[in-house]
């Protein structure tokens, strides 16, 4: 197809046939050379696929029509450090098996490694390593995007507002963000008035927050790692989202943070070791969480006033320094049909055996309070004197400060909901002395 | 915990924090094994609890506070005076609203200052609907003026955002003096004065982006519509000049040196959606020089606009008097560090403050350096931080609202962070209930900032209070900032909706215990007596000029000087009346049965009200405003003559 009536024809007739141009399309193998790259692209044709050779390719790289970028292997497109080095403007674009370096460092321009403008749909970008970008994939407002098995590396040399996103998803349907791995820069993946995407199975390391979620309704966010970050995953303003299967390892403030998120399913997480909060709920309604584990942090989870109608059952906590902290006045049931959680410090008996504590377990207690405001008179946790308070708590309910009830506290916890990776580092994150002063009980 | 901890404490430190809890059950009657033992330590082991903290707010009866907090009533449109550390509602001053109790929105001298600054447009349309003067107004920010960095305890500005104005308190009387609509602006948000030599400019932010003249047309090309930074000379309340920007303008602050001011803008974007809005990842400041502007004006460089000089100051212009510097998406609080050499970026969708140096402008100005050259910290603080304040001692407090707490951190160390070196400025954080918007320190806006207290002005209260309905009330939480640590001492629940607020000592203000009875603010009142030949608190007279009736009377406990007065239905009545008790507290009213009028005339106050008598028949008025033994007796009657009947 060397002239536009012969390209014009076949569309019609792709068109009519409804079958793919790509049918009809040409491949093209394109060696390493100056300017190769950016011929290849303004001489080829929608539909057509470019193999690139291995070696050096100079950017930036505009794809204006629909073309399929494979690289063979060692092929790598670098920009030198300034601007994006490969913009998609068009739907029906694929890039595989390329190394993408060397964009600007902008902000304000989005220098990135692969940044895909609003109106082109159904990218795909696979199998792609992102080193020494600003950013490293952006789908700035289009449709039914797949970013599979790439490896992003962003610029971390600056300081951490100047750096960009291993993924920033702005106002997206659709997407698919699976098996990626992001590593440096500054968030893991960003992602704004976003709805309707999946964020399945992608780790995350050494970042801000491995997933910094505003404003996204109905995603799933699912099978995903986060590792030694501020923060694990931030799930803001957002409902009917399923938070599914991730693990979190020694992030330092939030393993797992629902902050004014409603409506969603947060189960068979594992988050371990989080300095601060295993799990921070709030003012978010209407959740079901259930069936997670909550190991090693600072806090299992804190849980604030205003938290309404949130379904809170076969849970384990296991040796957080405070199981609970919650900062409300109303009294919650944490069980659902007769299946409460899993509490590591409950001295209970089971003397029916039937697998459930014979007696109400509450987390936080007076105890709990006076542990958490003198954090020294752990030393006496098992003293007569607090075992007393603990008594004479549960003979009179009006001295409970309000808080979580367990009906039905588990015997023994829960099976791993997920496995730990294998290949990762799982020292817990270090406490924030900072925190230390954050009392906020009411007044009693 | 580490080794030495453990070793350097002994079991009787332990067993005394446990008090607080064993207190509790002790109060109960009980003395249960180990519960008695806890009782039984001592007192000053409990110094650390919630009550012994919130004793640090109270005054006792016929105590008084140490400060003045000027409190944004937000969208009830009043200012609400309280007194810090009780956290006490002295007072409210109706500004943009209308006031039941004190007759603001129709007293003549309110609506005289209520409509002498509109704009002819707002005007045409007021009165297409019937009405003479807005009814509502949404106030953000009170600022007391400065002179040299300093309260001078002359005024307070605030800002309307919902119908575009900035209004003026007289601290001298806590009462509103001056009101002004901006022409080409829309919608006021930000709102800081002018430092140093004094205020000066009040510098109001145009927040919403609009066409420029705003009057039909350009209504579907957004791409042409803009943001205009206004400046009002305080003393006239007059426009000095506007400056059209690029994006729109959220906060801005003055420098402590007169040369600059800077504004932070959220959607530098131009869009019209949510979406649109945050589509970059960066939005930015803009810094105006006001030499530049000054000079731009004396050379003739504006265009004069709705009869106000309007300057070109966006990204394209040559003309030199902004910069803009790139910063994080949506940053938020804009806020003049007491050092007065440093300027806070608060992040809002960032979770850092961004720290610039003023003088550093002079050189972006000069194009010496790039203008992110002037920033000299950026510090990680928390999710949300959208504003700061100070205590003087180079700490700041900056309010976080996504994790609902204050961070206090320090300015220095965070300058040096930024250069490399291992410190972390971070001091500590506290739980704030719930989400925080603005924070404001004792002075924290001033050179004089002392260190004392800060307030968050929480958005929402939740289960902090005792029911009052699915509308809650807003929680305004004292902190104690003296100490190493901050303290939570006070919730204080209050109705919508402060959204800062501005403390200053009582030594700075001595406000007058009774009016000057020849104060301007009666110039209504007292032209209109010169014209009638009529001594005001003097005379009580019934003046007939056609169907204009003009009642004069004083007011002195328990009687009012007219016990009766007559007029015809249709007659165009006005109703002026002195309150000629001279005794502090001694505030009298005037309330017209079924005419709907209710004023307040303070001691030595002159107020008066306009209406059309059309409702006939015999209409009691008296004192709402208790005065008196004889409060009750304190009436007369409006007899209204049909000549109909």
């Amino acid at each position: 197809m060397q002239n536009w009536q012969r390209a014009l024809k076949g569309l019609i007739a792709s068109c009519v046939l409804a079958v793919c141009p790509a049918a009809r399309a040409a491949d093209i193998h394109v060696e390493p050379g100056p300017s190769s790259l950016i011929q290849a692209v303004a001489q080829a044709h929608g539909g057509d696929r470019l193999e690139l050779g291995e070696g050096t390719y100079a950017g930036p790289v505009v794809i204006d029509k629909p073309l399929t970028i494979d690289g063979v292997g060692g092929t790598v497109i670098d920009n030198g450090g300034g601007g994006t080095v490969v913009k998609i403007l068009a739907s029906g674009v694929t890039i595989r098996g390329v190394t993408i370096r060397g964009s600007g460092t902008k902000g304000e321009d989005f220098d990135s490694g692969i940044y895909v403008e609003q109106g082109s749909d159904g990218a795909v970008i696979d199998n792609n390593t992102l080193e020494g970008n600003l950013f490293g994939i952006v789908l700035h407002g289009c449709k039914n995007a797949i970013a599979r098995n790439n490896k992003i590396a962003n610029r971390s040399d600056l300081w951490p507002n100047d750096r960009g996103n291993g993924f920033h998803v702005w106002n997206n349907t659709g997407a698919l963000i699976e098996g990626n791995s992001v590593t440096s820069g500054r968030d893991g993946l960003y992602i704004e008035i976003s709805h309707g995407n999946v964020i399945r199975s992608n780790r995350f390391e050494g970042l801000r927050f491995a997933v910094h979620y505003m404003y996204a309704n109905d995603n799933e966010v699912s099978d995903n790692i986060s590792i030694h970050n501020r923060v694990g995953f931030a799930l803001m303003y957002s409902n009917n989202i399923k938070v599914l299967r991730n693990v979190s390892i020694g992030d330092l403030q939030h393993g797992l943070m629902l902050h004014t998120a409603h409506k969603s399913v947060t189960a068979f997480n594992y988050i371990y070791g989080t300095g601060e909060k295993c799990l921070f709920i709030y003012t978010s309604a209407s959740n079901d969480i259930h069936d997670n584990r909550f190991e090693q942090c600072g806090t299992g989870v804190h849980f604030t006033g205003g938290s309404e109608n949130n379904k809170f059952y076969g849970n384990s906590f296991l040796s957080n320094e405070m199981q609970v902290k919650y900062t409300g006045m109303k009294f919650y049931e944490w069980s659902l049909n007769g299946r409460g959680n899993y509490w590591s410090d409950n001295p209970a008996f089971d003397l029916d055996g039937d697998g459930f504590a014979d007696t109400a377990f509450r987390p936080n207690t007076l105890v709990d309070w006076v542990l958490w405001k003198y954090p020294l008179a752990k030393l006496l946790v098992s003293s007569p004197a607090v075992q007393s308070l603990r008594y004479v708590q549960q003979q009179l309910p009006s001295l409970y400060p309000g808080g979580a009830i367990d009906s039905f506290p588990l015997m023994s916890p829960g099976p791993l909901p997920v496995a730990l990776p294998a290949n990762a580092d799982l020292t817990p994150a270090a406490r924030d002395p900072a925190q230390s002063g954050s009392d906020s009980r009411p007044i009693m | 915990m580490s080794k030495s901890e453990k070793e350097g404490v002994s079991r009787r430190d332990v067993l005394g924090t446990g008090l607080t809890a064993a207190t509790v059950a002790g109060a109960s009657g009980l003395a249960v094994g180990g519960a008695a033992v806890l009782v039984a330590q001592p007192k000053a082991a409990m110094a650390d609890s919630d009550e012994e903290n919130h004793k640090k707010a109270l005054v006792p009866p016929g105590k008084l506070d140490e400060y003045y907090g000027f409190w944004s009533g937000g969208h009830s449109g009043e200012v609400r005076i309280l007194g810090l550390p009780s956290m006490r509602e002295l007072m409210r001053i109706p500004v943009f609203n209308r006031c039941s109790a004190t007759g603001w929105g129709s007293t003549n001298e309110s609506l005289g200052i209520m409509t002498e600054g509109l704009l002819p447009q707002s005007k045409e349309f007021l009165a297409s609907i019937g009405q003479k003067t807005y009814f509502n107004g949404d106030l953000h920010h009170p600022r007391p003026s400065y002179t040299d960095g300093a309260y001078d305890g002359r005024y307070l500005f605030v800002n309307d955002k919902a119908n575009t104005r900035l209004a003026r308190i007289r601290l001298d009387v806590m009462k509103c003096d001056k009101m002004i609509q901006l022409p080409n602006a829309h919608s006021i948000h930000g709102l800081r004065l002018q430092r140093y030599p004094k205020t000066g400019y009040v510098f109001c932010n145009g927040e919403n982006r609009a066409p420029i003249p705003n009057a039909g047309k350009l209504l579907d090309e957004p791409k042409k519509w803009n943001s205009v930074f206004s400046a009002v000379d305080g003393d006239s309340m007059q426009v000095a000049w506007q400056v059209i920007v690029s994006g729109n303008l959220d906060n801005n602050d003055a420098d402590y040196k007169g040369k600059y001011v800077a504004s932070t803008c959220y959607n530098a974007e131009e869009g019209i959606t949510v979406a649109e809005m945050t589509s970059s990842d960066k939005d930015h400041i803009v810094v105006f020089s006001l030499a530049a502007i000054e000079k731009a004006i004396k050379d003739g460089k504006y265009e004069e606009i709705n009869g106000v000089k309007v300057l070109d100051g966006r990204k394209t212009s040559k003309l030199g008097l902004t910069i803009y510097i790139p910063v994080a998406n949506s940053p938020h609080g804009c806020n003049a560090a007491p050092d007065g050499k440093h300027l806070i970026i608060n992040g809002k969708l960032s979770p850092t403050v961004t720290i610039f140096e003023w003088d550093k402008f002079d050189d972006v100005f000069a194009g010496k350096i790039k203008g992110e050259d002037s920033i000299v910290g950026n510090l990680e603080v928390g999710l949300g931080p959208l504003h700061t304040t100070f205590d003087g001692k180079g700490n700041a407090y900056t309010s976080l609202f996504l994790d609902s707490q204050v961070v206090k951190w320090n300015i220095g160390e965070a300058i040096r962070a930024y250069k490399g070196e291992k410190v972390n400025a971070i001091k500590q954080k506290i739980d704030v209930h719930y989400q925080i918007g603005h924070i404001n320190a004792t002075h924290g806006e001033t050179k004089d900032a002392d260190g004392k207290w800060a307030v968050a002005l929480c958005k929402f209260s939740k289960d902090r209070f005792l029911n009052a309905g699915p509308m809650k009330p807003e929680n305004d939480q004292l902190i104690d900032i003296s100490g190493d640590k901050m303290i939570l001492v006070h919730d204080g629940p209050t109705y919508a909706e402060p959204h800062d607020a501005t403390i200053m000592h009582a030594s700075k203000l001595n406000p007058l215990e009774v009016w000057k009875k020849d104060d301007p603010y009666f110039k209504f009142a007292m032209d209109l007596a010169k014209k009638d030949g009529v001594k005001l608190g003097v005379d009580n007279k019934v003046v007939r000029d056609g169907t204009k009736v003009r009642v004069y009377m004083t007011a002195a406990a328990p009687a009012f000087g007219l016990t009766q007065f007559k007029v015809k239905k249709g007659d165009e009545v006005t109703v002026v009346v002195t309150n000629v008790d001279d005794v502090v507290d001694l505030a009298h009213g005037f309330t017209l049965v079924d005419y709907g009028i209710a004023i307040e005339i303070a001691p030595q106050a002159t107020a008066s009200v306009t209406f059309t008598a059309n409702n006939p028949g015999v209409h009691y008025y008296y004192c709402q405003w208790f005065c008196h033994a004889l409060h009750m007796e304190m009436s007369g009657q409006m007899l209204v003559e049909d000549a109909g009947v």
